[in-house]
């Protein structure tokens, strides 16, 4: 027994470390940046107020919130939903951006979710490529072990837009036939036989 | 009344106990400033990990402690690698938090126990001076990790993600209850070292210099706005630079002995005595960053971490868009690097062989 003396301290952390590690296998699963109790962004921010730190979180919270509203199913069900739900989404991403910034600009450069996901906003808000590009060299700059790919993003996310204006281009063309399709029905259609005719015409 | 001691000499300490912490903090802002954010890992590279050297240095490398710790130095890391890859398979957050707070407690008792030596080499204190200098630490550094942002972060995240119900407001009062409980205890200690001096009590001056300095550099740094980079490097850089210093620092003064001593008695390893002799600073520093280079090659991590961002392989070789070439990746960096190194080796070989082989030269005639 005096021999296992040394070995006290050891094995406390150990039995300690396996009553955790027991209790971590077991624990409930919370979404802590959406739990309306235990919110940590929210925490942090009446914590800390106004730090880089609190911006940071309340950026990335506001992400994370902006892509919750999606409803793929109802918006394959009705396409003309998709406009409003990327308005909606872009004033989104613009206070997401906001809050980046500010987190950014008050010197907060070792976490790398910050860098890289701004920079992804600015692809999704369309920015200016340059300014694209000086966020991704940034982030580059201070990640260069990063295996993470910008780059790749940026076209895959520019392909995504090209693709949704040529869905938009079609439905605001779906649109204008379809309006111009009920006008000529109000105008000739079987509604209008023996009826009224247009302004401005007469009768033969 | 004061009395002065120190853990080396007045100028060592100046430099590396006492003046070190604002150095660190220094370079950690010129690095906030000026340099990638994968300067936080090199500093780890270049300090951290011989650091960790210095350890081995002393428990395999001193017979003396090596007799005296055997089982521990050999079941130890047994015992700790196996509960580490457990922990890694089954409960990586709680290895995490182990290795963090341990980390925490390891910090502090190094202060600690260097505070403690400033006592020991002056004579000063009182039997239970250690007793309350230990609950000084504990209670500046709880309320560091209960009030800085750097930590809170940590813990509020922690506390939520187990499914602990606190409000913000409560979190507040936690803290606030944490300000008021340090404050107090800092002035029953003043009190208590005032009545030392009241009684004739010999106080060493330096001993509070150093605990001011090191947490200036903890309390400064876990509330700057990018702490986990800034605390990191200064908090890096002090530990393992006074860790270092103080084991270089002791092994020679072992070795002396040891030279001192009847034949047979020595206590360091014949090599750990050439790697330790005064002369040999560079030497022993050398064998840390060696180490630090063997490791970083075993976990296949980048090499270019040693050039804080400096060096960067990726960057050389950027996008060219005129042309339609993109930049290179990870992988073909380190090829590029791979290269430069078979290409630099037979080189240097080049460049010796151009001037130890000469047949004019007498000296190289007698080897012929």
């Amino acid at each position: 027994m005096q021999s296992l003396l040394p070995f006290r301290w050891l094995a406390l952390v150990c039995v300690l470390g396996i009553v955790v590690g027991y209790l971590e296998t077991h624990r409930q699963r919370v979404d802590i940046d959406r739990d309306q109790e235990r919110n940590y962004p929210r925490a942090m921010a009446e914590l800390y107020p106004g730090t880089a730190r609190a911006e940071y979180l309340a950026g990335r919270q506001a992400e994370s919130l902006a892509m919750s509203g999606v409803n793929a199913q109802e918006m394959q069900q009705r396409p003309e939903l998709l406009e409003k739900f990327l308005a909606d989404y872009e004033q989104k991403l613009k206070d997401v951006k906001v809050h980046y910034e500010k987190a950014l600009a008050a010197g907060l450069r070792s976490e790398e979710d910050l860098q890289y996901n701004y920079a992804l906003a600015l692809m999704q808000l369309r920015a200016d490529p340059a300014e694209i590009e000086r966020a991704i060299a940034s982030w580059r700059r201070d990640f260069p072990h990063s295996d993470r790919d910008l780059k790749a993003k940026w076209l895959a996310i520019e392909d995504k837009h090209r693709k949704q204006d040529q869905f938009l281009a079609r439905l605001q063309e779906d649109r204008e036939l379809d309006r111009r399709r009920q006008q000529l029905e109000r105008m000739y259609g079987p509604g209008r036989r023996g009826g009224e005719l247009p302004p401005g015409r007469r009768n033969p | 009344m004061f009395r002065l001691g120190y853990i080396i000499n007045p100028r060592a300490d100046l430099l590396w106990f006492l003046g070190f912490p604002f150095l660190g903090v220094a370079v950690a802002l010129a690095c906030h400033q000026w340099l990638p954010a994968v300067a936080w890992a090199s500093i780890g590279l270049w300090v951290t990990i011989p650091h960790h050297w210095a350890t081995w240095l002393r428990t395999y490398g001193l017979s003396e402690d090596w007799q005296r710790w055997k089982p521990q130095l050999i079941a130890g890391p047994l015992v700790i690698f196996g509960m580490a890859l457990l922990g890694l398979k089954f409960a990586p957050t709680t290895l995490l938090m182990v290795g963090v707070l341990w980390d925490h407690q390891h910090s502090l008792m190094q202060q600690h126990g260097l505070a403690r030596i400033y006592d020991f080499k002056a004579r000063a204190g009182t039997p239970i001076t250690g007793r309350l200098d230990l609950l000084l630490h504990w209670f500046l550094y709880v309320n560091m990790l209960i009030t800085a942002p750097l930590f809170a972060d940590t813990w509020v995240r922690e506390v939520y993600s187990w499914g602990v119900s606190m409000t913000p407001a409560s979190m507040k009062m936690l803290q606030n209850a944490s300000w008021g409980a340090t404050g107090i205890y800092v002035l029953v200690y003043l009190a208590y070292s005032a009545s030392c001096l009241a009684r004739g009590i010999p106080l060493n001056p330096l001993k509070y210099v150093f605990i001011a300095t090191s947490y200036f550099l903890w309390y400064f740094t876990s509330w700057h706005t990018d702490s986990f980079l800034v605390f990191g490097i200064a908090h890096r850089l002090m530990h393992g630079v006074q860790y270092i210093v103080i084991v270089y620092a002791y092994l020679g003064r072992k070795v002396l002995l040891g030279d001192n001593a009847e034949a047979g008695t020595a206590s360091a390893s014949s090599w750990v005595a050439k790697l330790v002799r005064s002369r040999a600073a560079w030497a022993f520093i050398g064998a840390g960053v060696l180490y630090a280079l063997v490791y970083q090659l075993v976990v296949l991590a980048p090499l270019d971490q040693f050039g804080f961002g400096a060096f960067n392989f990726m960057a050389v070789y950027g996008d060219v868009p005129t042309m339609g070439m993109g930049g290179i990746n990870e992988k073909q960096g380190y090829d590029l690097f791979a290269a430069a190194m078979i290409n630099a080796l037979p080189i240097t070989h080049y460049y010796f062989d151009s001037f130890i082989w000469k047949v004019r030269d007498v000296q190289v005639q007698q080897g012929l």
